[in-house]
């Protein structure tokens, strides 16, 4: 059922402006709508609107939004997705008392959050794979100490794919989102900007290579251990997940949330492994470790720095031509998603990955180099 | 000096100012920021809870009387009238209450 158009493209519509099917914390079914003049809350003996100036707090938690205004405290619970939905809207909605003189403040504004955007989306599979071989109670900066083949060869193959994605898709998604934002034709200068976007990304390869040299290597390994084979049930995993995909068919789970399932169904197979196996696996653990220890962060940096020069003249450009509800939505979105985990399973915020990546890249030593 | 800084670090003022940190969850309207010509203009005013109600109007209110709104992104439209509410995204609507 999941799979229909129809049903996709009325879970997108509901995501993208309401009504926000959701319960109050005891229970009562509710219907949340934004409008103009305040969120509206309507249920059984329930009817409430609160104005988006009187709102004091929001605290969003996957499934759960609290949110407090001078004379209520609420909570919302929900699917994951719909309480980050209704998340951002309340934060557009709340942004559209802007001055006009605010908009460029605003649209820099986003492009310092696009940091942390760029960041997970370009770095977050890594690490949600990371934590997924860490296992329970991860902590990002702790090298991994157990091979599990399972995880390593689905969550492999997952970062590879994304990285593609990366250096192919990427350049142009970011162009269509500024191209939304500014009113009329699109201009020239997006289409060249998008070139020098790809060529910025460019250095994302140097990553590329390197998961494809260990996904290559694990595969080798596992054909010599056969008894390592993963046994990754595809359909349990989908099934376990299947609430929040059933209920918002737009999210489909994905190859790395099947790795946490791989992971959580308990199969701990234990490395029983010959010699030689065990020795194959040291090598791909030291390189992993190695790769999100210290390679990424630096790759990171240079990313962000390359990428910086084009978001920013971008920015003024934009900043001359668009509107405020445009511009007020972006801010949203890119806030709202940082404070969220980027889907079922993953123990971190998408913003927790970014500021981990900025910490170890802080903690870098340069050893190499005598002072000068 | 750190060695590895971040040009974005020009942009995060502004940012700082209408989303805050990452952690934040007091939430402000632009119209109480103000204009970020210098540092931590917003910080400032949203410190302050009370001053940020000053600029609210409104606040919570039983819902009556008839209401409606369009979407700016959609063909969606919501409504209602005290206990009713109805929705409409074009090809379907429904109603609540």
């Amino acid at each position: 059922m999941r799979e229909h158009a129809k049903i996709r493209a009325a879970a997108e519509r509901t995501l993208a402006s309401g009504i926000f099917p959701a319960e109050l914390s005891d229970g009562r079914p509710v219907a949340l709508a934004c409008t103009p003049d305040g969120l509206r809350i309507r249920g059984p003996e329930t009817g409430v609107r609160i104005a988006y100036t009187s709102i004091r707090s929001i605290e969003g938690s996957p499934g759960r939004l609290r949110l407090t205004s001078e004379r209520s405290d609420l909570t919302v619970a929900g699917p994951p997705e719909l309480i980050q939905a209704l998340h951002v809207e309340l934060r557009t909605r709340g942004h559209l008392d802007a001055g006009p003189g605010q908009i460029p403040d605003m649209v820099r504004a986003a492009v310092g959050l696009e940091e942390d955007y760029l960041l997970y989306t370009i770095f977050g599979p890594f690490y949600e794979l990371h934590a997924a071989l860490l296992g329970e109670g991860a902590d990002l900066g702790r090298p991994v100490t157990e091979p599990d083949a399972a995880v390593f060869q689905v969550g492999l193959t997952e970062v590879q794919r994304h990285l593609d994605q990366v250096a192919h898709v990427l350049p142009a998604f970011i162009r269509q989102r500024d191209a939304l934002l500014v009113t009329g034709p699109e201009p020239a200068w997006l289409k060249s900007d998008e070139t020098a976007l790809r060529a910025a990304l460019a250095p994302v390869q140097r990553a590329a290579a390197e998961v494809g040299q260990l996904a290559a290597q694990v595969q080798r390994l596992i054909d010599l251990d056969p008894a390592e084979l993963p046994k990754v049930s595809y359909g349990g995993a989908a099934v376990s997940l299947g609430a929040a995909a059933l209920v918002n068919p737009v999210f489909a789970v994905s190859g790395l949330s099947q790795a946490y399932a791989a992971r959580s169904q308990g199969d701990q197979r234990r490395n029983q492994a010959t010699a030689q196996s065990a020795r194959g696996w040291a090598t791909v653990l030291d390189r992993w470790n190695a790769l999100v220890g210290t390679g990424l962060p630096v790759l990171s940096y240079v990313i962000t720095e390359n990428v910086f020069p084009l978001r920013w003249s971008a920015a003024r450009r934009l900043a001359e031509t668009a509107a405020l509800p445009g511009v007020a939505r972006r801010l949203a979105a890119l806030d709202v998603l940082r404070r969220y985990p980027s889907g079922p399973g993953v123990p971190f915020r998408r913003g927790e990955i970014a500021d981990h990546l900025r910490a170890a890249r802080d903690r870098l030593p340069a050893p190499r180099f005598a002072d000068f | 000096m750190a060695l590895f800084s971040s040009q974005f670090d020009q942009a995060r003022r502004f940012s700082a100012a209408y989303a805050g940190e990452p952690g934040e969850t007091r939430f402000w309207t632009p119209a109480t920021v103000g204009v970020v010509a210098g540092l931590g203009a917003a910080a400032l005013i949203a410190d302050d809870p009370d001053q940020t109600a000053a600029f609210g109007g409104g606040g919570d209110a039983q819902d009556d009387g008839p209401w409606s709104a369009h979407s700016d992104w959609s063909d969606a439209s919501i409504g209602g009238d005290g206990d009713f509410m109805y929705f409409s995204d074009g090809d379907v609507s429904f109603t609540v209450g």
